[in-house]
């Protein structure tokens, strides 16, 4: 066998290889895309026929359009809480330089990679005291503990590909550490802040032990809905609620992903003319 | 200077420089000093450079007066004014950076304009201040473009005009130039100094290349180890260095160290080199240790057979000839080689292997202390 068959026959198995690596972790959530077009009124695999009665059910559903509305509602403050708490971390942790740097930076990221059970049952007992259990407030607080990682790290990232010296010339030039932020640290970590925000929300949006505990009725977001549905009938509004938030969750990571390309692309086109 | 009403003075007007006075200005870092306690007085419209290689606290110096490190002792006084706990963005100083800084989401003009923007100077003049400093700096076409279109040199001058189009009367660099290739370093020099003429500003310049330090500058601190080992006119430091460290940072200098000397009549000192040399200086050598210091171009190939001066015979181990002068490595005793240097005339070039013979005389043998 020749050189050149032999590096085509790695080719072929690389492919092969990636592609099956990619149906494994893909595969899996759209299973439920066809059975959200199901003629049957049950959740079964395969459908014995088509149809889209589950969507116009779903539309006219008021329970997922709450839930929905409450998701959003939820999600948006997160984002924007995660993103004011995330910032100033990363911007104290990797600007600031502190003693113990490290280690703060473990502590940073711990909640997002601790049981999110154990933060339930903590957060629930003293939520509990205050009153605040099934409360915007309660399920708000425990989204932005946990999605508050997500934008330290992200804005770590940016922060650290960005010279210090600019925040320098910023401060020579008349600028108060606020303002060197503001005009000229801001605009360049944007990417990171923007993308952590979509991470956050896109947490807080899938998010659902917490949303268990810290969530009632008036406050019953999507995923909890989804799970309360599960548990009283199996009916295929389910998966067609389910296809609706996979696709709503690809539009925020196309979102994320095309922000991040666009930032790219004018990298290079600076570097092209540079 | 900081009388002076923010948003600077009218189109057209040029700034004063500041004298700076340095006053036991030290900084330590736990058990390190990065640097000693430093007392230099820089005069009003001065161009003075600190020289020293990577570590000598050269940037330490200029960061403590920029106000990003803030010193453990002594005073900074800026016309008289002590800088020392005055936040950098109150010091109404000007700052270029060695990677420029340019902030890469701003137009040239916004670059420009930040520091009017800062100082919350109207549009209307902001925008004839711009136009003038642009036009000061030749980049009048270039204000609408972002700095990733321009070029190494062109982002210099951006950066120049933007630190000092608020008139500071103080003007701080870090290494200006090193980014750029050497030509454009060359052009960019003259640029420089031509630039401080125009604004009259006073400018501290921090740089490792001496060639540059002596071409743009009035005098010259060179540092070594957090300390000021000697401050001068370029010459003076050439001519008269003060220790081993200044005559071999300072150009190049045959350095032989001393193992005997004697005093010789006519006010000269007899010296026999660690390797068997007997060399004669002008004058009486310095207390403790020292060394003898030769440059180069002092150094004479003669074809007599003469007994005046320093007189050593040796084989060529290496010449090249580069922009009018043939550098020679000659070999006079196995273990030393002298460098000479022969500028232009139309003298043959040795060959490698050549026996040849060098003097110099002995007002140009240098007895300059080791410490």
């Amino acid at each position: 066998m020749g050189w050149q068959a032999a590096m085509r026959v790695v080719g072929i198995t690389r492919g092969v290889f990636v592609s099956a690596a990619f149906l494994y972790l893909i595969l899996p959530t759209f299973v439920i895309v066809p059975l959200s077009f199901s003629s049957s009124l049950y959740l079964s695999f395969p459908p014995p026929g088509w149809s889209t009665r589950w969507y116009v059910a779903l539309w006219n559903s008021p329970l997922y359009g709450a839930a929905f509305l409450h998701s959003i509602l939820i999600g948006l403050p997160v984002a924007f809480l995660s993103v004011v708490l995330g910032t100033m971390l990363a911007l104290a942790l990797v600007r600031g330089q502190p003693w113990g740097r490290r280690g703060l930076s473990a502590l940073a990221i711990a909640p997002f990679l601790l049981p999110q059970i154990i933060l339930a049952i903590g957060l629930y007992s003293i939520l509990a005291k205050f009153g605040l259990t099934a409360s915007y407030a309660g399920v708000i607080l425990g989204h932005t503990i946990v999605a508050t990682p997500l934008v330290f790290i992200t804005v770590s990232a940016a922060l650290r590909s960005t010279d210090p010296t600019f925040e320098m010339a910023a401060m020579t030039l008349g600028a108060t550490g606020w303002k060197a932020f503001w005009f000229v640290t801001f605009p360049m970590i944007r990417l990171g802040v923007v993308t952590g925000g979509i991470f956050a929300f896109s947490f807080s949006f899938d998010e659902i032990i917490l949303a268990l505990f810290l969530t009632n009725t008036r406050t019953t977001t999507l995923p909890k809905q989804l799970y309360s549905e599960l548990r009283y009938n199996m009916s295929p509004t389910i998966a067609a609620a389910s296809t609706a938030v996979i696709a709503f969750s690809l539009l925020m990571l196309t979102a994320a992903t095309l922000a991040g390309r666009r930032a790219r692309r004018r990298a290079e086109a600076a570097e092209m003319t540079s | 200077m900081l009388e002076r009403p923010s948003g600077a003075s009218a189109a057209g007007a040029i700034s004063r420089g500041a004298q700076v006075v340095y006053d036991g200005v030290s900084k330590r870092y736990g058990a390190v000093q990065a640097l000693a306690p430093t007392s230099l007085e820089v005069s009003a419209g001065e161009f003075f450079s600190i020289i020293g290689p990577s570590g000598s606290g050269k940037t330490t110096l200029l960061g403590v007066t920029a106000g990003f490190i803030p010193p453990s002792d002594g005073r900074i006084l800026v016309d008289g004014r002590d800088l020392v706990g005055v936040p950098p963005f109150q010091r109404n100083l000007g700052m270029v950076f060695q990677q420029y800084s340019l902030f890469p989401h701003m137009t040239v003009a916004q670059n420009i304009g930040f520091p009017l923007r800062m100082r919350k100077v109207p549009n209307a003049e902001a925008t004839a201040q711009i136009k003038r400093i642009l036009d000061v700096v030749r980049l009048s076409g270039m204000a609408e473009r972002y700095p990733a279109q321009l070029s190494g040199g062109q982002q210099q001058r951006v950066a120049l005009a933007r630190a000092a189009v608020y008139n500071p009367s103080l003007l701080l660099m870090d290494e200006p130039l090193s980014a750029l290739d050497k030509n454009l370093r060359e052009e960019m020099q003259r640029e420089i100094k031509a630039f401080q003429q125009v604004l009259g500003a006073t400018v501290i310049y921090v740089t490792h290349d001496q060639h540059e330090a002596s071409a743009m500058s009035h005098r010259i601190a060179i540092m070594n180890g957090g300390h000021v080992v000697q401050v001068g006119r370029p010459r003076d430091l050439y001519d008269r260095p003060r220790n081993r460290f200044v005559a071999s940072f300072l150009g190049e200098a045959n350095l032989f160290d001393v193992a005997r000397h004697a005093a010789a009549p006519g006010g000269e000192t007899t010296i026999e080199t660690s390797d068997g040399l007997v060399l004669r200086a002008v004058g009486t050598p310095p207390a403790g240790r020292f060394v003898i210091c030769v440059r180069p171009e002092k150094i004479r190939i003669t074809e007599d057979e003469g007994s005046s001066g320093n007189r050593l015979s040796g084989t060529v181990s290496d010449v090249v000839y580069s922009s009018g002068t043939a550098h020679y490595r000659v070999r006079v005793t196995p273990g030393t080689e002298i460098n000479q240097r022969t500028v232009g005339g139309s003298a043959r070039l040795f060959e490698i292997g050549e026996r040849i013979r060098l003097s110099w005389s002995p007002e140009d043998a240098q007895m300059v202390a080791t410490d």
